[in-house]
C-alpha cells in the first residue's frame, strides 16, 4: 500500500492535537532533505497588511515575475499555499518551533472552513513567528556556523573569504540577519539545564513540549524583533483527529475527498487518527 | 492549540476602578479641576443619546432592575442646546450611561437623576464617552469618533497614555489606525457606510494604497468589501514575492526526489531528520538504537537515586526521548507500523 510521511503525535509546545481537529502535516522521512533546506535565511518579513494571528490562510501562489497565478503543470489548476502564524504564547522563540519540527515534523491546526480541496502536493506551508527577525543584527557578533553556507553570514564564511570577523559589526557588506544567530541569542536562563564547559560557551538544554534541544548562548541580548517567515515546508498530508466515537470532522473530510477527485495524482493524502 | 481570542471592548474593567486615573488624565487634558457640574432631575425626553440606533438593546434584566430600584449610578450629560442647564427648553447629550438611559426609557421612567456638566469641554466629553464600558460591537464608530476628537484637539495623548489609563492595547492600536485613515475614508466610516471588518482591512493597507482608496471615494465610488479585499490581496502578493522567490530557489537546489514511495509520489520532498541508516539490529556486533534505548531505560532510574548522577540523568532522559522518537519514526520498525495501521484510516 502507498504510504506517506506523517508528523509524530508526541507532545508539542502547543499541547496535544484535539479531537475533531484538522492538521496540515509535514512528516519525517529518511528519504527527504534536512530541515535546513526549508529554513528561510534570512527570515523574510511579513508582507504589509497580512493578518495571520490565529488565522491560517490559503493563499493563491503568484509568479513573482509576471504577477500571474501559478498553475500546476500536472492539473492545470492554481496552486495554493498555507500561510500560518506560530504563536509566541506556545513557542516563545522561533527556534522552539524549528527544533520541534526537526524532531517531530510539523503539524499545524487548520480552520475546517478553509477549502481544503485546493491543497495539493505542490502546496507548501509558510510559517511565520513574531520573533523571527533580529532588528539590530548588525550590532551582534557573527554566528559560528550558517548551516545554509551563505557567504558573509558566519565566522566560517569570513574565514574562508579571509575577512576579519572581529570587524564584522562594521562590515557594510555583511549579509543577514542569519537565521542561525537565533540559537546564539536565546538566553541561558531560559534553559532547563546549563552545563558549564571550560573554554567554551555553556551548553544549555531547553524543553518545549516533549522536545529537548541544545544551544550555546553568547550572552548577547536582543530586545527589538520583527515578525517574519522562518520555514517553507512541503505539506505531506492532512491528519483528521477522531472524536471519541471514531468519527472525524465530516465537512473537512468531504472537502479532502473532493480534492482527491479533482487533483488526481497531485491530490494530498489524508488519514484519520485518534492522536 | 491556539484559539481565536474574544473581541475585547476598548476599556477593560469597571469604570469605577479608574476614577483616580481619570483625575490624573484630566490634569493632562489641562483640566485642573472637575468642570462645573450639578446633580439634576431631568426628563428623559430632553436627552439625546448619540449612536442610539447602533447600540445593542439593553438587557431585559437591566430594564427590570431599573423598574425596581431606579438608576443607581447617575448618567453624565452635557448641555447640548439652551443657555443654561436650568433653561426649560435645554437639551442634553448623554456622554456616560447611554445604555442606562435607553433602559430607563424602556422601563417607563420619565425623569432620572443625572450629573450635568457645563458645555465647552469637548475633550472631557470624548474621554467620558470612551470610558463608558458598556459599548459593544455596534458602538465602535463612536469610539472612533471619540478618539478622533482627542487627537484632533491636540491633547497630545499617546497610545501609551491611554493604555495606562486602562484601555485594551490591541483594540486601541487597531482603532487608532482607523482614526488616522485619510479623511474621505474616515468620513465614510463615521457616516456608518463601512462595516467594522472592512475598516480594519483598510487600516492594514499601506499609506499609498489607502490614499488610492481615498481618491476613489473622492470620485464617488463606494467602499465595498470586494474593493478592499482586492487591493489588500495585491499588496500582500507583492510582499510575498521574496518568500516565493526563496522557495523556488530552495526547491531548485534540492536533489531529485527518491523513487521510494515515502518520498511522496516524487513531487513533494518531506523533511528528513531521522537517520538514513535502517534501525535494525546490526550484524557486525554494533548496538542498534533499540538496544541502546533498552540499556538506557534500565540505567536511567539509578540516576534519580544517586545525586552524583543527577546531571547524567538529564542527559540520559534526553537520549531516551530521542531514541524513542527515532525508533518509532522508522518505517522499518515493524511493531510501530502495525500498531499505527490498526487505529488509522488512510486515504491516498
Amino acid at each position: 500500500m502507498f504510504d506517506f510521511p506523517r508528523a509524530i503525535p508526541d507532545e508539542r509546545g502547543c499541547g496535544d492535537r484535539e479531537p475533531g481537529g484538522v492538521y496540515a502535516e509535514s512528516g519525517l522521512s529518511p528519504y527527504g532533505s534536512p530541515l535546513e533546506y526549508f529554513l528561510f535565511d534570512p527570515p523574510l518579513p511579513l508582507p504589509a497588511g497580512v493578518d495571520l494571528v490565529n488565522k491560517p490562510q490559503l493563499w493563491q501562489r503568484v509568479d513573482p515575475a509576471s504577477g500571474e497565478p501559478v498553475l500546476d503543470g500536472e492539473t492545470g489548476r492554481p496552486v495554493y499555499d498555507l500561510l500560518i502564524h506560530i504563536g509566541a504564547e506556545h513557542y516563545p522563540h522561533a527556534i522552539d518551533y524549528i527544533e520541534e519540527t526537526r524532531r517531530l515534523g510539523a503539524s499545524r491546526r487548520l480552520n475546517a472552513n478553509l477549502d481544503l480541496s485546493l491543497l495539493t502536493r505542490r502546496s507548501r506551508m509558510l510559517l511565520a513567528h513574531p520573533k523571527a527577525i533580529i532588528v539590530p543584527w548588525r550590532d551582534l557578533t557573527l554566528p559560528e556556523w550558517c548551516y545554509k553556507r551563505l557567504p558573509r553570514h558566519d565566522l566560517a564564511s569570513y574565514a574562508l573569504l579571509g575577512l576579519d570577523a572581529a570587524a564584522a559589526q562594521t562590515d557594510e557588506a555583511r549579509m543577514g540577519p542569519c537565521i542561525f544567530k537565533l540559537w546564539d541569542v536565546l538566553k541561558g536562563d531560559e534553559a532547563m539545564e546549563v552545563f558549564e564547559q571550560e573554554g567554551q560557551r555553556p551548553l544549555c538544554l531547553r524543553k518545549i513540549g516533549s522536545t529537548i534541544y541544545e544551544y550555546r548562548p553568547t550572552g548577547e541580548e536582543v530586545k527589538d524583533w520583527e515578525p517574519g517567515f522562518i520555514l517553507g515546508l512541503p505539506i505531506t498530508g492532512i491528519a483528521l483527529i477522531q472524536y471519541a466515537d471514531g468519527t472525524v470532522n465530516e465537512k473537512a473530510k468531504a472537502k479532502l475527498l473532493v480534492g482527491m477527485t479533482q487533483n488526481e495524482d497531485m491530490a494530498l493524502p489524508f488519514y484519520e487518527t485518534d492522536k | 492549540m491556539p484559539r481565536k481570542p474574544k473581541q475585547q471592548s476598548l476599556l477593560e474593567g469597571d469604570v469605577q476602578q479608574v476614577d483616580e486615573k481619570l483625575l490624573a488624565l484630566l490634569q493632562r487634558l489641562g483640566i485642573t479641576a472637575l468642570p462645573p457640574h450639578e446633580t439634576m432631575l431631568l426628563p428623559l425626553e430632553r436627552m439625546v443619546v448619540p449612536g442610539a440606533a447602533l447600540l445593542t438593546r439593553p438587557a431585559a434584566r437591566l430594564v427590570k432592575s431599573i423598574q425596581k430600584v431606579g438608576l443607581l449610578q447617575a448618567p453624565a450629560l452635557v448641555l447640548l442646546s439652551g443657555t443654561t442647564p436650568h433653561d426649560p427648553e435645554a437639551t442634553f447629550e448623554v456622554v456616560l450611561g447611554r445604555r442606562r438611559i435607553l433602559a430607563a426609557r424602556m422601563a417607563g421612567l420619565s425623569v432620572v437623576k443625572c450629573e450635568v456638566y457645563a458645555s465647552g469641554t469637548p475633550q472631557l466629553g470624548a474621554l467620558l464617552g470612551l470610558i463608558e464600558n458598556e459599548q459593544r460591537s455596534a458602538a465602535w464608530i463612536k469610539e472612533i469618533e471619540d478618539l478622533r476628537r482627542l487627537i484632533d484637539e491636540g491633547v497630545g495623548m499617546t497610545p501609551g497614555d491611554l493604555a495606562d489609563f486602562g484601555f485594551h492595547r490591541g483594540t486601541l492600536a487597531e482603532r487608532l489606525k482607523i482614526v488616522r485613515l485619510p479623511h474621505p475614508i474616515l468620513t465614510s466610516i463615521l457616516a456608518g457606510k463601512v462595516s467594522q471588518e472592512v475598516a480594519k482591512r483598510i487600516a492594514r493597507l499601506s499609506p499609498a494604497q489607502q490614499e488610492q482608496v481615498a481618491q476613489r471615494v473622492r470620485e464617488g465610488e463606494d467602499i465595498t468589501a470586494n474593493l478592499i479585499t482586492g487591493v489588500l490581496r495585491v499588496q500582500i502578493n507583492t510582499g510575498l514575492v521574496p518568500a516565493q522567490t526563496a522557495l523556488a530557489q530552495a526547491w531548485a537546489q534540492l536533489p531529485e526526489p527518491s523513487a521510494h514511495p515515502m518520498a511522496g509520489n516524487g513531487h513533494t520532498i518531506p523533511v528528513a531528520t531521522v537517520g538514513v541508516t535502517p534501525l535494525v539490529d546490526a550484524s557486525d556486533g554494533a548496538l542498534s538504537p533499540a538496544q541502546v534505548l533498552a540499556i538506557l531505560e534500565r540505567f536511567e532510574p539509578q540516576t534519580s537515586a544517586n545525586p552524583a548522577l543527577s546531571r547524567v540523568g538529564i542527559l540520559a532522559r534526553v537520549l531516551i526521548k530521542e531514541l524513542q522518537i527515532a525508533v518509532r519514526a522508522s518505517p522499518l520498525t515493524p511493531t510501530s507500523t502495525t500498531e499505527t495501521q490498526e487505529r488509522e484510516v488512510t486515504h491516498v
